[in-house]
């Protein structure tokens, strides 16, 4: 009986989100979807996607790839902030990933250390100590290790937030340039010619 | 290793919140699944940051549309192609939608929606200028508007069709049943009447007559008929360069009226000069120069006007000349000396000769004459009274009384001349007595005059 009502419930739960998502031909095709209620307000929409388009190449020029600068913040942290001028936050990240890898490799340091005293040592309460100071170090080592790659990915993900940021703001600039100052920008199949 | 795992899972999901809905259109779009893409698309539009994006989307989004256009227009689903191309918004999308508003068109025409019809063929026209349909539709509407009496928006149409596809097949096709409407139109254009309505029914007739075919003259005609009006109506606001340039404007257009109004031009000129005249006979001699000069509104170097003013200057100088001379005879007469004064009158008279310096002239002459024999220059006016009419009479009367009575009856005293009160005035006297009958002759002459006045009846009578 339980079966039963389940199954209905779901059949029900099937058919009306494929009725949900069955696709609208006149919805799709709504001449008035973008806000254009007559001809005249298409064509100036058109008009304004035709400026912005001439400043593609421009805003291509200024933009900074994401991924290429993801990559500079993979190679070394801070980068790529420094990069999209964000440069307390690409400080941070350098100094905090320089600290936390000094910190890390002084603990695997000791542990090292501990571990070749553990190894040379004679006396049972020795052994029992360096043994236990070297598996603490390795430990503490272990951990900021992982805490390091954590800041070093979320390092990677501001990167990508910034360039997309920064990004927005060399296009915000440009329109902003060009588009409110009636700066002409022509574009020619060899390149873009700009008139003050 | 399951650390580095853990943080690889980490670092998967970091990537994967930073959706791209611009990248996701793309691959759809490259997939050609072209509605999803769009969908994307729109998403794009609506939630990116990065308004560079926004714009790569709404291109790509509009070149997906228009791809789904050629579809539906490959299908012939007019209404979806048109709803398709008109989201598109693209040049490219431009050159199918007015072929699909032009089916569209048809359509409605073939089941006698007009209404529709013009709709469609006003988008096109409107919204879709360089579209290569224009003429055609045009055309089409042209027939229309003929149909359903609109003649003023036919003519509004072709004008459009003259000015940007004279040569094309549609244009000539319709100019012909253009040519049929003008004689029509032309009465519409000149039923208008005021100053401005004139003005511009000139411009409607003449590029009514660019389009006429058959009916040139009459447009012609017309258009110097207006001119002609306007040209009336300036002269009556006294605008003598404005009527004079409608009068010239109305030339080019027909040869009668042309030498008509050439001839009222001439007539307006001729007008002024002899006001002028009527002016300068007067001696108001600014008047008469201000008169002249009206002519030059007319037209800029008329040399009759020139020289007439030229003349009046100088009459005027002269007339001022001829005042002081007169002026100073005027000084010589108080002084009584007649010669001086005589010789300045008629020097004055030389430059302005008018009615009071000929009278001046006359008395100074019958002064001289009075001063140096007053008796036998009153008994002479007597005598040349009338081309001796008086003593005709007398002489008549005399030989009768002789002939009746005999010389020795009849006493005749001859002429006798007497002083009066005035030393300028004598009494000329004539009488003619016998026991039968008597005649007295007496007259008072004034030598500055030689004015006669008859003292008694029988003088008089004499004098009728």
């Amino acid at each position: 009986m339980i079966n039963k009502k389940v199954f209905i419930l779901l059949a029900t739960l099937i058919l009306s989100s494929a009725l949900l998502g069955q696709f609208n031909i006149e919805k799709f095709s709504n001449p008035q979807k973008y806000g254009w209620t007559n001809l005249q307000e298409r064509y100036d929409a058109r008009e304004d996607l035709l400026k912005r388009q001439k400043l593609l190449q421009i805003y291509e020029m200024k933009k900074i790839p994401v991924w290429k600068n993801m990559l500079h913040s993979g190679i070394m942290p801070g980068w790529g902030q420094f990069n999209t001028h964000s440069y307390t936050k690409g400080q941070i990240f350098l100094y905090v990933e320089v600290v936390l890898a000094g910190t890390c490799y002084y603990f695997f340091d000791q542990s090292y250390e501990k571990y070749d005293l553990y190894k040379s040592a004679t006396y049972i309460g020795d052994i029992k100590q360096y043994y236990d100071d070297a598996t603490k170090y390795r430990g503490y080592a272990q951990g900021l290790i992982a805490f390091t790659g954590l800041i070093w990915i979320y390092n990677i993900y501001d990167t990508y937030i910034s360039t997309e940021e920064y990004n927005a703001e060399i296009w915000n600039g440009v329109v902003n340039e060009f588009m409110n100052d009636k700066i002409e920008v022509s574009l020619y199949p060899m390149g873009f010619e700009v008139r003050f | 290793m399951r650390k580095y795992f853990f943080i690889g899972i980490i670092a998967a999901f970091v990537i994967s919140c930073t959706n791209n809905y611009y990248a996701a259109g793309n691959k759809l779009s490259a997939e050609q699944n072209h509605v999803s893409a769009i969908e994307q698309y729109d998403l794009s539009v609506k939630k990116d940051l990065n308004g560079a994006r926004k714009t790569k989307s709404e291109i790509a989004r509009s070149e997906n549309y228009y791809k789904l256009g050629l579809k539906a227009f490959e299908k012939d689903n007019w209404p979806l192609a048109t709803r398709l191309f008109f989201l598109s918004n693209s040049p490219e999308a431009d050159q199918y939608l007015d072929n699909c508003y032009y089916q569209l068109s048809e359509e409605s025409f073939a089941k006698q929606d007009t209404a529709g019809t013009l709709e469609y063929y006003n988008k096109i026209l409107t919204y879709l200028p360089d579209s290569e349909l224009t003429p055609e539709i045009y055309n089409k509407r042209i027939r229309i508007y003929l149909n359903r009496n609109k003649l003023k928006l036919a003519l509004e149409d072709f004008k459009k069709l003259w000015e940007n596809y004279r040569n094309d097949e549609f244009t000539k096709d319709i100019h012909p049943k253009i040519d049929e409407i003008i004689p029509i139109v032309t009465k519409e254009i000149i039923k208008d009447r005021n100053y401005e309505e004139l003005i511009s029914s000139i411009d409607k007739l003449i590029t009514l007559k660019d389009y006429s075919i058959n009916y040139s003259d009459l447009v012609n005609l017309e258009i110097a008929l207006t001119y002609t009006k306007l040209a009336e109506i300036e002269l009556e606001a006294k605008n003598y360069t404005k009527a004079y340039q409608f009068f010239l404007n109305s030339f080019g257009y027909n040869q009668d009226l042309a030498e008509k109004n050439q001839a009222r031009i001439e007539a307006i000129k001729d007008g002024f000069i002899a006001k002028g005249d009527n002016y300068l006979e007067n001696l108001m001699f600014s008047e008469a120069i201000e008169s002249y000069k009206k002519c030059f509104l007319i037209e800029k170097d008329y040399l009759p006007a020139k020289e007439k003013i030229a003349y009046a200057i100088q009459r005027e100088k002269d007339a001022k000349e001829a005042k002081i001379l007169y002026e100073k005879a005027l000084e010589s007469e108080r002084d009584n000396n007649y010669s001086s004064a005589l010789k300045e009158y008629l020097e004055s008279k030389k430059l302005l000769n008018n009615a009071e310096v000929r009278r001046k002239i006359f008395e100074m002459k019958n002064l001289i004459r009075a001063k140096k024999e007053p008796r036998a220059f009153a008994q002479e006016i007597v005598l040349n009274y009338k081309k001796g009419k008086l003593a005709n009479q007398v002489y008549a009367i005399e030989d009768s009384m002789l002939a009746k009575y005999g010389e020795t009856v009849v006493d005749i005293s001859g002429w006798k001349v007497l002083y009066t009160s005035n030393n300028l005035k004598y009494d000329v006297r004539y009488d003619i007595i016998s026991p039968y009958e008597n005649y007295y002759f007496i007259w008072k002459v004034n030598l500055r005059t030689r004015e006669i006045i008859a003292l008694n009846k029988r003088s008089e009578e004499l004098m009728k």
